[in-house]
């Protein structure tokens, strides 16, 4: 949406927000101050679609000037130092924390924070000399992340390998109970070690992190990715420029029939979403001067060829639970044949004219702009209609197998990142093998992502990242909280309900 | 109906009476597993938690009757995500023909069984059921007097559990624990007695609640609750017997 002198006196006169917020809402501002008609020529049916709120930019705003998504490849600084921040290379793990600390600071991305702070225990692991020491300095860095980057979408990766540095990490993320970073263990299901990771899950019921990337589907794709933001899968040394979001939850609403929606609404608007894409990669690779002007790009962090552009979906339960009530079924997506049907059914018409779009500047993704499960915002009252991705409802999710089965099906589309989330009863934590069989088996049945956590405790997993349900008690009564994502996490609850999810006992 | 090439009766009508499928269970063994609880049971515990698969099945209780397919093709909707099935009950191995010939089928697809018993059942008929069968948990309800705890009219003999541990069949041993119904010291220092030569089975000692019970059980044994002082002094029992892999659960 264009950006109104009232939305920014609002922002000034905010009773709500820190000074740090009210900066970077004023920052997004004016990007949002110039006509997207003019600056990047969108034409009309794409600016209506937009304020129709079927196609939702999530406030990425209209002068572009840095890619939404950067993942740095810190191992240049590692082999060379940092010659634009005067760094030399590190010799020391305390060398390799501060140089890494400095650097995060200078890493753009959409929410002004890092989003990806790279493979920790890979980076960390031959800096290590004394383990009890050691495990204070990365406490201590750990900490640090998380009161100096006030943003969840902040993310950690861990190679699943079981290192020492791996194992002292994730002993620091159990006691610190920070919501940042963001952590996803790499797991290749045919080739892990289940007494590390039976570990990492025991973290995971305790913090709600790390999370878990399929290493065999990922790695096969993309030799060289990272998991960023909430949980997606990007090249390193490269990243995303743009994602904007098909709202299928609102564009049903327009629909007369579930032929009308198929035959003509959802190709014509997955077309202006493509289209638009298009325009804002173009304007930030031609007029915005960044990869011009990065230090990153200079010394070889990133490679602009290493970008792609990215295909948000939103609201495939609320599009499909709509379109049952038109044919006169009673039944509701995640518990519905006929509706599983027909959600795969526009998940391929979707992926046939993504893939047969030639997109700007996308080299890596052999010209293709790549799929992803959006997992949603609360930017206005149209978000309710809309579910996370492909996700069931919260409140009409089938027993734990069933839906596991279910939801591992609709993994395949989305190669740059989908995820499932599940709640599990306590009993797990003297159960964790049992936990690791659920794991293994969503892998092998085709899911490429998966968290977990335990219920009753403060961390929960929103829907990609984390909040402490203490502090969105405080954002809800409208207190200034330090992280802008509690207030995402309170808005996001009201719309779909995510502190309720179904807890998973034995079922 | 034809045989097998073991000789096993592959009959269509062979059924099984299931009261109810567990799909995901992390408490009936090792890993996540589909757990079958069958209807009927040979005892009548004053504790027991499943009172309505005690009954033999006839048409007043709710199961139903399931054939080797129907629950194969169930099992294996849920095989990528389990280690294997564990059955349970009621008691598992009142149906022990059936059982075998399951048990042949689900291991082609490198899933594990698993039997839940109270071991009140005849050795000899039952090699051919032991023989597929890859790991019982065991309950040994009581040493001794069988009748005042479950129903039963002769004593519980342990020799069964014995030729189970040296055939390295047995995955835990359970005894929930109570005052007044069974001899707990002997109980405990028996079954200790056997179990110390495997350091890799665990030995459970659950001391009785009657959370969710009905009344009429719950008067029997709200005043026959081990304190928590007992069950430490079975413990160090168990511990003097040599056993080392054994835990309490209050």
């Amino acid at each position: 949406m264009i950006a109104t002198k009232e939305e920014i006196r609002g922002v000034i006169e905010s009773s709500s927000m820190t000074y740090e917020q009210k900066h970077h809402a004023l920052a997004n501002a004016a990007e949002r101050m110039l006509d997207p008609r003019e600056l990047l020529d969108y034409s009309k049916e794409e600016y209506e679609s937009l304020i129709e709120h079927i196609i939702c930019d999530l406030n990425e705003g209209y002068g572009i000037y840095r890619p939404r998504y950067i993942l740095p490849n810190y191992s240049v600084f590692i082999k060379q130092g940092c010659a634009f921040l005067e760094l030399e290379k590190p010799d020391t793990l305390e060398d390799l924390l501060e140089g890494l600390r400095i650097l995060y600071h200078h890493v753009p991305s959409i929410t002004s924070f890092p989003v990806y702070i790279g493979e920790l225990d890979t980076m960390i692991n031959p800096f290590i000399t004394n383990e009890e020491q050691d495990y204070h300095i990365i406490k201590r860095f750990l900490n640090y992340i998380d009161k100096t980057i006030s943003d969840s979408f902040c993310h950690g990766n861990l190679s699943g390998r079981d290192t020492a540095a791996g194992r002292l990490i994730l002993k620091a993320v159990e006691e610190l109970e920070n919501p940042t970073p963001n952590l996803t263990m790499k797991l290749d299901p045919d080739n892990y070690d289940s007494e590390f990771l039976q570990r990492a899950l025991k973290t995971a019921l305790k913090v709600a992190k790390p999370s878990f990337a399929n290493h065999k589907i990922y790695g096969q794709e993309n030799s060289g990715y990272g998991i960023a933001s909430c949980y997606n899968a990007l090249p390193v040394g490269g990243g995303a420029y743009t994602l904007p979001r098909l709202k299928l939850g609102t564009l049903v609403k327009k629909a007369h029939s579930k032929e009308d929606f198929i035959n003509s609404l959802l190709p014509k608007y997955t077309g202006l979403i493509l289209s638009m894409i298009d325009k804002r990669i173009r304007y930030l690779i031609k007029q915005s001067n960044f990869f011009e002007t990065s230090f990153l790009v200079s010394e070889g962090f990133i490679d602009k060829d290493l970008f792609q552009g990215m295909v948000g979906i939103i609201g495939l339960a609320d599009c499909v639970n709509e379109l049952l009530i038109m044919q006169g079924i009673k039944e509701t997506f995640g518990q519905s044949e006929i509706g599983d049907r027909w959600a795969h059914e526009i998940l391929q018409i979707i992926e046939d004219i993504v893939k047969n779009h030639r997109g700007v500047s996308s080299q890596s993704t052999n010209n293709n702009y790549i799929l992803h499960a959006q997992v949603g915002a609360s930017l206005d009252k149209t978000d309710r209609d809309n579910t996370p991705a492909h996700r069931i409802k919260v409140g009409e999710e089938p027993a734990l197998p069933l839906h596991l089965m279910q939801s591992s099906k609709f993994h395949q589309y989305f190669p740059s990142g989908v995820g499932d989330v599940f709640s599990f009863d306590q009993t797990y934590l003297d159960h964790i093998d049992a936990l690791e069989d659920i794991l293994i088996g969503g892998f092998k049945e085709g899911h490429r992502y998966l968290s977990f956590y335990g219920e009753n405790r403060d961390l929960v997993r929103v829907t990609g990242y984390l909040v402490k349900r203490s502090e969105v008690e405080k954002a809800r009564k409208e207190e200034v909280v330090r992280r802008d994502t509690t207030m995402l996490g309170a808005g996001t609850d009201e719309m779909s309900n995510v502190f309720r999810r179904r807890r998973r006992s034995n079922e | 109906m034809y045989l097998d090439e073991d000789g096993d009766q592959m009959n269509n009508a062979l059924t099984l009476p299931v009261h109810r499928i567990i799909p995901f269970s992390n408490v009936d063994g090792p890993g996540n597993r589909t757990a079958i609880f069958v209807q009927g049971c040979n005892l009548k515990c004053v504790y027991c938690h499943n009172p309505e698969t005690i009954p033999k099945p006839c048409n007043s209780n709710g199961y139903r009757e399931m054939t080797v397919k129907a629950l194969v093709e169930e099992i294996l909707k849920y095989k990528p995500f389990i280690k294997g099935i564990t059955v349970s009950g009621g008691e598992a191995t009142l149906y022990k023909d059936f059982l075998r010939v399951l048990f042949k089928e689900i291991k082609k697809y490198s899933l594990t069984c698993y039997i839940d018993t109270n071991l009140i059942f005849d050795w000899k008929e039952h090699q051919n059921l032991i023989e597929v069968t890859d790991g019982y948990l065991v309950d040994i309800k009581s040493y001794g007097n069988m009748k005042t705890l479950t129903g039963l009219s002769y004593p519980q003999d342990l020799f069964i559990l014995k030729n189970l541990l040296e055939a390295e069949k047995i995955v835990e041993v359970r005894t929930v624990c109570i005052e007044y119904y069974m001899d707990l010291v002997t109980t405990v220092q028996k079954t200790a007695e056997l179990l110390k030569n495997y350091p890799n089975v665990e030995y459970k000692l659950i001391r009785v609640h009657h959370r969710g019970l009905s009344l009429h059980q719950r008067t029997k044994i709200a005043n026959n609750i081990p304190s928590a002082e007992k069950m430490n002094e079975l413990k160090n029992l168990a511990m003097q017997e040599g056993l080392k892999n054994i835990t309490i659960i209050l």
